[in-house]
């Protein structure tokens, strides 16, 4: 069949806004008006499942509330789903030269009882597990044996329930094997079983995951050692970027570490956060800690 | 055509490319300039823009990179890396970039539909067009490859 | 449990098929719309699930669609189209031609991985 373009109806500006308002109180999420074809790719589907072919009658039967599930599969399919394991390298070059020593130290001495980090948006779970592979390599080469991956708590959310369950199988097909993975962690860490590429289970166990929005409340979560909210905060309208950096404040442990991704965001985080430079990666630590 | 429509569709072009090649192969790429010269990659994809203002799509690359992308999009080693495989990465590159633009465009003069992507292969391939046919020109590079976009509205 | 690839672009079908084999599924692969016919005459017992290109020669993947959708043998296989078009008109046919789901182009194997599982369920031994 040929598509006639005369049938071509896009969103139109007052649906845009419409969808735009949904999603932004949902969860957070700025959808700017050049990204208007992301409520046509990514929502389409779900609109013509419903029966509708128009995104104004497909609002009110969204806002109607009568499909109950219908909200959180809308933010599933308007998130964007980052692959890549140990992107940009740099986070974990600097959580093996200057993070976990202290950590470390202060473990073995008594001072602290685990190691809290705290990964929001795992999506598929490249970063949490290339987190947990680094931590247990680290702990591996400098022959650390009175800690283990135990005494560490990686926990790890995300926004969209429907990617925590592919993180949660830990299995990789030999395409994401390959995108930022070498080799030495892949010939540690994994097995090949037929066409998959299985994490060993003492890596896929160290992860704690939970489906959560960060602009919900997340005072009941505790203290984190580290955090990594990389490449997330672009998506929150400025309000919630300001509101989402003072909550991780207090989340964060005095002399905690906060990994954003490559963004100057730095004015963002200027009233409370030293910001620290290693090689092109920026990451904040809490001002005037309490040592 | 403006030269702010020129700059626009320009951007929407190139970002298009970008996005389709971080999506499909994990690399990142980065807008590094507008292409002063007319040349082309040693092998170049394209692909007929049917709209009122008939376009050319034109993507390209030398062979080396070519391999890279078809490596790095289905996780065979560059050394295995095929004739044929070379060719259908470029056409597929083409195809993906000419649908994700079609979403972003809007005006009628420019909204197109799509047609069957070829490839053309060569050393010091270049095009000469007439003085006033507007030519969109962006190179893209990134750590392991360079891509070359370029766009002909007659 | 296995799949029917029909994609004029072998680049993608060796993508689709890395992504089906972390499934444990294998693929039957087909380049046009008209050899798809031919493999499902063939083997349509085997299939659990057709991925369709739009745009292909001969016989676009909307027209296998709808045949399929025509004939007692083969309309319950679920079919996702995975393709280029994703304009709202186009999604908007698909479905209502019968299509279970649609994948645009660009894609990430994982995303190719989580559609897959919501056409089929978790049936896999995975």
């Amino acid at each position: 069949m040929e598509l006639d373009l005369k049938f071509h109806y896009p969103v139109d500006p007052e649906e845009y806004v419409l969808f735009r308002d949904f999603i932004l109180k949902h969860s957070g999420i700025v959808i700017p008006p050049e990204k208007t074809y992301l409520i046509e790719t990514r929502l389409s589907r779900l609109m013509a499942e419903a029966g509708y072919e128009d995104f104004g009658k497909f609002y009110t039967y969204v806002v109607s509330g009568r499909d109950p599930l219908l909200p959180q599969k809308i933010i599933n399919a308007i998130t964007t789903n980052e692959t890549l394991w140990f992107r940009d390298a740099t986070p974990w070059r600097v959580l093996e030269e200057f993070v976990l020593p202290p950590l470390v130290k202060a473990m073995m001495s008594g001072e602290k009882s685990r190691i809290r980090i705290w990964l929001s948006a795992v999506s598929t779970g490249q970063e949490a597990y290339s987190t947990a592979m680094c931590v247990d390599n680290y702990l591996k080469t400098n022959n650390i044996r009175d800690i283990s991956l135990s005494d560490f708590d990686f926990f790890a959310t995300d926004i969209s329930s429907r990617v925590l369950d592919y993180a949660k199988r830990a299995r990789y097909d030999g395409i994401s094997i390959t995108r930022g993975l070498s080799e030495y962690y892949r010939d540690r860490y994994f097995t090949k079983n037929g066409m998959a590429w299985e994490l060993d289970p003492r890596i896929k166990q160290a992860i704690r995951f939970r489906q959560f929005n960060l602009h919900q409340d997340y005072s009941e979560f505790g203290i984190f050692d580290v955090i990594f909210c990389r490449y997330v905060l672009i998506y929150f309208s400025e309000e919630k970027k300001r509101e989402i950096i003072n909550k991780l404040y207090n989340a964060l442990d005095s002399r905690g570490v906060l990994f954003t991704g490559n963004y100057a965001l730095y004015e963002l985080f200027a009233d409370k956060y030293d910001a620290n430079h290693f090689k092109n990666l920026t990451y904040y630590t809490k001002k005037n800690p309490k040592f | 055509m403006t030269i702010d429509l020129k700059e626009e569709l320009c951007a929407v072009f190139a970002g298009a490319l970008a996005e389709v090649v971080s999506t499909t192969t994990g690399l990142a790429l980065d807008m590094v300039s507008t292409m002063q010269d007319d040349g082309f990659g040693e092998m170049v994809g394209i692909m007929n823009l049917n709209s009122k203002n008939r376009g050319l799509i034109f993507i390209s690359a030398e062979e080396e990179d070519v391999r890279m992308l078809y490596s790095c999009m289905t996780g065979v080693p560059v050394e295995q890396v095929g004739e044929d495989d070379m060719s259908d990465t470029l056409c597929e590159l083409v195809n993906m970039t000419a649908g994700s633009v079609k979403l972003r465009i809007k005006d009628p003069d420019y909204m197109f539909s799509l047609s069957s992507p070829f490839v053309i292969r060569g050393t010091d391939i270049s095009m000469v067009t007439k003085k006033r046919v507007p030519v969109i020109s962006r190179m893209l590079r990134g750590e392991k490859i360079a891509v070359k976009i370029k766009v002909v509205y007659s | 449990m296995k799949l029917l690839i029909v994609d004029d672009s072998a680049v993608i079908r060796k993508v689709i098929k890395a992504a089906a084999g972390v499934l444990s599924m294998e693929a039957e692969e087909a380049q046009d719309g008209i050899e798809a016919l031919e493999k499902l005459a063939e083997c349509h017992r085997e299939i659990s699930l057709v991925l369709l290109d739009w745009n292909m020669p001969e016989m676009s993947g909307y027209d296998v669609l709808v045949e399929m959708k025509k004939n007692e043998k083969y309309k319950d296989i679920p079919v996702m189209m995975v393709t280029t078009e994703s304009q709202k008109t186009s999604i908007v046919a698909a479905i209502r031609a019968g299509a279970a789901n649609y994948l645009t182009k660009p894609f990430t194997t994982e995303e190719l991985e989580l559609k897959i599982i919501e056409c089929i369920g978790e049936e896999g031994d995975y």
